[in-house]
């Protein structure tokens, strides 16, 4: 009897073991994606949705600008079908594209191609701004470059990868929308957005602010970085100009330098904006959306009141 | 006894498993005679050909929040489609006040459902903007006249929209009324 109760157990055992072995075998998922940053992972997953697999390098708050990546990295990038970058040279050094080039020449999409960059004046050098998601409209064609590259790699999902995409992008638009409707309630004139590095000119262009930053568009020191004693009398002088309430640290750049600039302008620090990375897996900014809803609102907050 | 007992409850079960995959994913007989809905097919005679007249209140551009899998393909200004197929696909600019019609659309039935796509421009896009659709049946009898509304706030007009292919009653009695001796 005994012996009866152990075949059975065993074959128990086995069936669940062939049936949790099919179940991985049928969750397989289509691509393997892997993303530079918060931003192009979270527009990557709502394109895939679970079909595919979709890694981050940056975790949340990492700056871009001056990441160094690791051998795990090179691993990742390895196994990856698509690897997916800003561009821009937002990657300092672009160690997106070195990576996909140096592990296997994987197929990149550049999420920046075919927007309309803004220009930027450092030092006399012309940059092209990299940090073009902040603009709807360009996160619209963030969208449709990382649609077009995983359709190529995966045909059999199409449909479904284009009708997420169309929901998103709609979402986008009200997104949009939404954003133009609460920055009129800011007085045309407080419309100033001091922040720490250069990253809310495509914000600004979209909704009529003007941008000021004390460091330029780069917080590293690799291209056009750094802050000058220029820049920073620039700073103070405008929000004095412009009486604006309040000046923004950034969640992923070093809050020192803005909150000594708002003791010397004597002006309060109006809160924390998310820029070059979104916020921590389960906070408000853990996603685009988000994290612009929530810049959105801490700069209405601040700048709105009177 | 205890084994056989085992033996029967996993014949039962195999055997429900078995009969619930066998009506789950079982084929399914079509009357090729009948539709979906279990209504006959229509016959072509009825058929009839309608003017299709669209007319915005605002002006329409390329949509900036359009899916683009060619990034040199410009978003459609006016989109109508029609079970699935475009009758309607506007490549240009479009103005505020400009008719775009289309002469020959074919529809059955005494009502037709159809889905109208149109992005207004930045300038129009934080007010609510209207598309005036007019259904015109080949003889010339107004059969439907409706606005659609976007919600504003930077909302494109995307709409279902279902239009009446029979004419107007009132419309009807307003011409035989100034057409009669």
């Amino acid at each position: 009897m005994h012996v009866m109760r152990r075949i059975l157990a065993l074959a128990v055992a086995g069936v669940c073991l062939l049936g949790s072995v099919a179940l991985a075998v049928d969750r397989e998922p289509a691509l393997r994606i892997v993303c530079s940053t918060t931003q192009t992972a979270d527009l990557a997953r709502e394109i895939v949705g679970d079909r595919c697999e979709v890694i981050c390098i940056l975790g949340p708050g990492v700056n871009p600008h001056v990441y160094q990546p690791v051998p795990g990295d090179s691993r990742l990038v390895e196994s990856a079908d698509i690897c997916v970058q800003n561009g821009l040279h937002l990657e300092g050094k672009n160690w997106m594209a070195s990576l996909a080039r140096d592990n296997g020449n994987k197929p990149l999409v550049t999420c920046a191609d075919n927007i309309q960059p803004l220009d930027l004046e450092y030092e006399g050098e012309m940059v092209k701004d990299p940090h073009a998601w902040f603009d709807p409209r360009n996160a619209s064609i963030y969208v449709n470059n990382i649609l077009k590259e995983v359709v190529r790699q995966d045909p059999d999902g199409a449909a479904m990868y284009t009708a997420r995409a169309e929901l998103y992008l709609q979402q986008l638009r009200v997104l949009d929308g939404w954003t133009q409707k609460q920055i009129s309630r800011i007085p045309a004139e407080r419309r100033v957005l001091v922040t720490s590095h250069d990253a809310f000119n495509y914000f600004a262009a979209r909704y009529g602010m003007k941008v000021r930053s004390p460091v330029g568009w780069s917080t590293g020191s690799e291209i056009g970085g750094g802050m000058t004693p220029e820049r920073r009398r620039r700073v103070v002088s405008s929000i004095r100009t412009f009486a604006v309430p309040a000046i923004f640290v950034e969640t992923s750049v070093n809050p020192k330098m803005i909150r000594e600039i708002a003791a010397e302008a004597g002006v309060a620090v109006g809160g924390e904006l998310y820029s070059d990375a979104m916020g921590e897996s389960g906070s408000a900014g853990e996603t685009y959306i988000g994290m612009m809803r929530e810049n959105v609102i801490t700069i209405v907050e601040a700048l709105g009141s009177l | 006894m205890r084994f056989l007992a085992a033996l029967l409850i996993a014949a039962a079960i195999l055997g429900t498993v078995g009969i619930s995959q066998h009506m789950l994913t079982r084929r399914v007989r079509f009357d090729v005679t009948r539709d979906a809905h279990g209504h006959a097919p229509v016959e072509p005679s009825a058929f009839q050909h309608y003017r299709l007249e669209f007319t915005p209140t605002f002006d329409a551009v390329t949509d900036p929040f359009a899916v683009r899998l060619d990034a040199s393909e410009e978003a459609p200004r006016l989109l109508v489609q029609y079970a699935g197929e475009a009758l309607i696909r506007l490549d240009r600019d479009w103005r505020r006040g400009e008719v775009v019609a289309l002469d020959s659309a074919t529809f059955a039935g005494t009502d037709a459902e159809l889905v109208v796509q149109a992005s207004p421009s930045g300038d129009d896009s934080t007010r609510s903007c209207g598309l005036r659709v007019r259904v015109i049946r080949e003889d010339g009898v107004l059969c439907d006249d409706q606005t659609l509304w976007t919600e504003g706030g930077g909302a494109a007009l995307l709409q279902s929209v279902m239009v009446s292919l029979e004419p107007i009653l009132e419309q009807l009695d307003r011409g035989l009324g100034e057409g009669a001796p």
